[in-house]
């Protein structure tokens, strides 16, 4: 077991994040809360790689979102959003594909979309509030 | 409706499932109102009723002029003043103090009209007041100042494409999680000063209480406490308006200047178009039709641009764009304006609804924008409730365009996002208006509208004494508005006079402000001018978000250090800087265990989104299931997040006074807004407004009033009367109908002239339209009736009618 210990002050020299962030990604549960009494407490190195790793994607581009993806399934895939759904060919047809969560797609037909913009985007928006809060 | 109605509720639970109560009891204003100048503190009542210690945030909305000045925590009988530093070290002193068991409290500014403020380690039993000052020079055009108070903020949409500010998610930044339950509200008190100038004083928004009391006025709202769910606006009318002022503040080594500009013109043509004026305008309207704007909001759209289509003349082209996820044209280019391009647009957007999703505003911007317009200049009037989180990208778009674009903005709404649609005209150097719900829509649309058609004050130049910093440094200024120039210079005397010029529909003038030494040393003119400097200098860094600390640029490093210096001077807050105050503990009063960190909910607007089938079902599917999720769309995976939600008893229990109201019907629940309508306490000046309005709904696109059923009680008759009379009209080239467009316009012309002289404001650009229309009608012929020609006998009849009614 690692025993280096690190304040938050140490943190933020060695990541170059602020404070704020890591409070923040303390709270969203990204990354576990320090040991010790509150705030006080000590970091250890699995709080550091994991916040190097964090600015490392950062710097890349990536976004919040994407990352925390990335730390827990290994796959980087950017948050598809309604105007990007996906065009597919199917035979003669053009299907639109939206992406309500991974693995599950809802599939429309291009000029039924076209027509009934409005309600494609409605039961995007429940299907994904189904399964999210299953979770 | 957006993808950011997935945080409609939230869970008022912890990571260990517990539940806690809203810390946050009550919300007090109370200001003092000098003319356009006022002096704000909001007050916010913590109380931790837990038995854990707990970390309260709240995020909330200031008025997006406020110059935030103070910041102070009152905890028992002691007070524990805040100081403004650079942001991130702000932080990092509030955090040591929370390490070490102190109270610690933070103000943070997220955009100019939202904050975030912390209250770390509110003990269990523990209260606490948290103090916001702010002082402001409020809006008005000549006849009306508008104090204005937000009181919630409405669910922003945040783009697919937006990145993250500084490592954090956008919506995080300005999205507060909601909820439908609150017991928290808004109490107010605003003293009026200088009594015997005030000529009126309403409220659309609100029922309010108004007592005298020696030289003030004190307003508070009729019920103890109100629903933070909307805009308190409170509209004071003064006797006499339209002088121009400066004044001149000494302050240590500098003197700093406030020049009160409200440019009037000797004689000219006030409004509508001047006809000498070679320009053609090419004019488009931008109409915001995502999901926010459903119910009133886009209805009071709609009729705003009916009312500007109505108003255009020959020469003009325009163009009717409506957008949301995507966006539509009514033409493929800007069209020139004639009955039958009038027709087509009106018919278009009469089909026009709030159903086009999320507020995807750069695309149809881009295509306007990147389209010359007639004669190399475009004006573009935005009507918007502005609920979107990338305001940056916008102004950043705006600001390029300057030269060969205006953007003027009207902000629509219980809630609109004040900063996007004001700074966005701003920044182009064009003007807003705001129309709260239940105010009348067409004097602000005209008075608008005869901004963009006379235009601003260009080539404004202010003849500062020798080495001013002006601020703002681009100053707009339009004929019969009130702007504010400030400037500060290292001196200890000051001119009797300042002189300003410019150009005013197309011929220079020069105006001659005396100055005023003022005496006030606890003036806010010092501040307002840091103020405007500092705004000068953030909308300076490019780029998505100007709240960003860390930047690599030497150049911005300079403008952030700028910015960070001023607001350090003048102890005001910024993107860059916040407040911070830290309460010292004896050893037994400091937090032994880690506070709970709770985040105070604010209500969802009121009328957002509209009362449609749609947003009733899926409220009444969140509520049932005790859906969890948050406002930002990013992290909804995360729901271990601690946030405040209904039980399902309280849903049953939910009443009257939130912004749905919910029934429960044969084991459906169903939502219906409850109505309110605007209290007014002025008179007779709504009548004669009101009675002009409905005059003014009748003319046709060419230019000619149509009197109907209802108007001709106007006229104490009947369209049967009159159209018996229009057929004595003597014109054999004309049918009944014409005849009778005719007499109906001459009537209206008569009427308003002699007994609406004092609404002029209001008509005077229709009417100039209808007397060109009644000339081209005539082919300059004396048209005769009864003997007389049509205007002696129109003059007769109506000024028959007023001494009869009299």
């Amino acid at each position: 077991m690692d025993k280096t210990l690190h304040t938050i002050d140490q943190l933020c020299e060695k990541t170059g994040l602020s404070r704020r962030n890591i409070r923040y990604y303390v709270e969203i549960g990204l990354i576990e809360p320090p040991a010790g009494r509150g705030r006080g407490g000590f970091y250890n190195d699995s709080h550091l790689s994991t916040l190097l790793e964090v600015k490392q994607l950062q710097d890349k581009g990536l976004r919040l979102s994407a990352i925390i993806e990335y730390l827990k399934k290994g796959i980087v895939s950017e948050k598809r959003t309604f105007a990007k759904a996906q065009l597919v060919p199917s035979g003669r047809e053009v299907w639109v594909q939206y992406e309500i969560a991974p693995g599950v797609v809802l599939s429309v037909r291009r000029d039924i979309e076209e027509q009934n913009n409005r309600k494609v985007s409605e039961i995007v928006r429940l299907a994904k509030t189904v399964i999210q809060e299953g979770e | 409706m957006n993808s950011a109605t997935f945080g409609l509720l939230a869970i008022n639970k912890d990571r260990s499932g517990e539940v806690h109560a809203i810390p946050l009891l009550g919300v007090e204003v109370q200001a003092d109102i000098t003319g356009r100048s006022c002096k704000v503190k909001v007050r916010q009542a913590y109380k931790n009723t837990d038995r854990n210690p707990v970390e309260a945030i709240y995020k909330f909305p200031l008025p997006e002029g406020a110059t935030v000045c103070g910041f102070k925590a009152h905890v028992g009988d002691k007070i524990f003043a805040g100081k403004v530093e650079e942001r991130e070290k702000a932080f990092e002193r509030y955090d040591d103090a929370v390490m070490d068991g102190d109270g610690g409290y933070l103000l943070d500014q997220d955009r100019p009209n939202i904050c975030t403020l912390r209250v770390g380690n509110l003990n269990s039993g523990m209260k606490a007041v948290l103090e916001v000052e702010y002082v402001e020079l409020v809006e008005s055009n000549s006849e009306e100042v508008r104090f204005f108070l937000p009181t919630t903020i409405s669910p922003r949409y945040i783009p697919g494409n937006m990145g993250d500010v500084n490592g954090m998610p956008p919506g995080e930044t300005v999205n507060p999680p909601i909820s439908l339950d609150f017991p928290y509200g808004l109490k107010l008190r605003l003293s009026v000063h200088d009594r015997d100038a005030i000529a009126s004083i309403e409220s659309p928004s609100h029922k309010i209480n108004v007592q005298m009391s020696d030289s003030t006025l004190i307003v508070e709202l009729s019920e103890e406490t109100a629903e933070m769910d909307r805009d308190f606006v409170l509209n004071i009318r003064y006797k006499t308006n339209g002088v121009s002022k400066a004044y001149a503040i000494q302050k240590g080594p500098d003197t700093f200047y406030q020049v009160d500009f409200c440019p009037q013109m000797a004689a000219a043509n006030v409004s509508g178009m001047n006809d000498s004026d070679p320009v053609k305008k090419d004019i488009v309207f931008l109409l915001d039709c995502s999901g926010s704007m459903a119910g009133e909001s886009i209805a009071q759209a709609k009729q705003a641009i009916e009312v500007f289509i109505k108003a255009l003349r020959d020469g003009v082209y325009f163009n009717v764009y409506s957008f949301g996820s995507s966006f539509n044209k009514v033409f493929s280019e800007s069209v020139p304006y004639s009955s039958s391009n009038v027709r087509k647009a009106l018919n278009a957007l009469s089909q026009i609804d709030a159903d086009l999703g999320d507020t995807e505003i750069m695309a149809p911007m881009r295509d306007i924008l990147q389209r010359d317009g007639v004669d190399g200049h475009k004006d573009v009037i935005i009507l918007t409730d502005g609920q979107i989180g990338h305001e940056e990208e916008v102004l950043d778009l705006v600001n390029g365009a300057r030269k060969r674009a205006k953007i003027f903005t009207v902000g629509i709404g219980y809630g609109p996002n004040e900063y996007f649609f004001k700074q966005v005209a701003r920044t182009s150097g064009g003007a807003f208006e705001h129309i709260a719900p239940g105010e009348r829509i067409e004097p602000k649309v005209i008075r608008l509208f005869s901004k963009v058609t006379t235009g601003a004050v260009t080539d404004l130049k202010v003849h500062w004494p020798d080495k001013t910093t002006q601020a703002p440094e681009n100053a707009v200024a339009f004929l019969g508005s009130r702007s504010s120039i400030f400037g500060r210079v290292i001196a200890q005397e000051h001119p009797d006079n300042i002189k300003i010029t410019g150009t005013l529909s197309g011929k220079k003038q020069e105006w001659l402000l005396p100055v005023n030494a003022s005496g006030d040393i606890d003036s806010a003119t010092p501040r307002l001018w840091a103020r405007e400097k500092i705004r000068d200098l953030e909308g300076s860094i490019p780029g998505r978000d100007s709240s960003v600390a860390i930047v690599k640029d030497k150049k911005m490093n300079d403008i952030v250090r700028q910015i960070i210096e001023l607001s350090e001077e003048f102890q005001v807050m910024s993107s860059k800087t916040s407040f911070v105050a830290v309460e010292e503990r004896d050893e037994q009063n400091k937090t032994l265990y880690d506070a709970v960190t709770l985040r105070i909910p604010t209500q969802l607007t009121k009328g957002w989104g509209g009362t449609g089938k749609a947003q009733r079902e899926l409220v009444r599917y969140c509520l049932e299931r005790k859906a969890v999720s948050r406002m930002s769309d990013d992290i909804a995976s995360f729901d271990n997040k601690p946030l405040y939600s209904l039980r399902s008893r309280d849903v049953a229990n939910v009443d009257n006074k939130i912004a749905f109201s919910l029934r429960e019907d044969d084991g459906k629940m169903s939502a219906e807004e409850p109505k309110t309508s605007p209290e007014k306490v002025s008179g007779r000046q709504e009548d004669a407004e009101s009675v002009v309005i409905d005059l003014l709904n009748l003319q046709k696109p060419d230019g000619g009033f149509e009197i109907d059923d209802n108007a001709a009680m106007y006229f104490d008759t009947t369209i049967n009367i009159l159209s018996g009379i229009a057929n004595r009209i003597d014109v054999k080239r004309m049918n009944a109908a014409e005849k009778f467009l005719l007499l109906s316009t001459v009537l209206v012309l008569a009427l308003l002239k002699n007994k609406y002289a004092a609404e002029k404001g209001l008509w005077q650009a229709a009417v100039e339209k209808s007397i060109e229309w009644l000339k081209d009608e005539c082919k300059n012929m004396d048209i005769m009736i009864q003997g007389k020609s049509l205007e002696e006998w129109a003059e007769e009849y109506v000024k028959n009618l007023i001494k009869n009614s009299c």
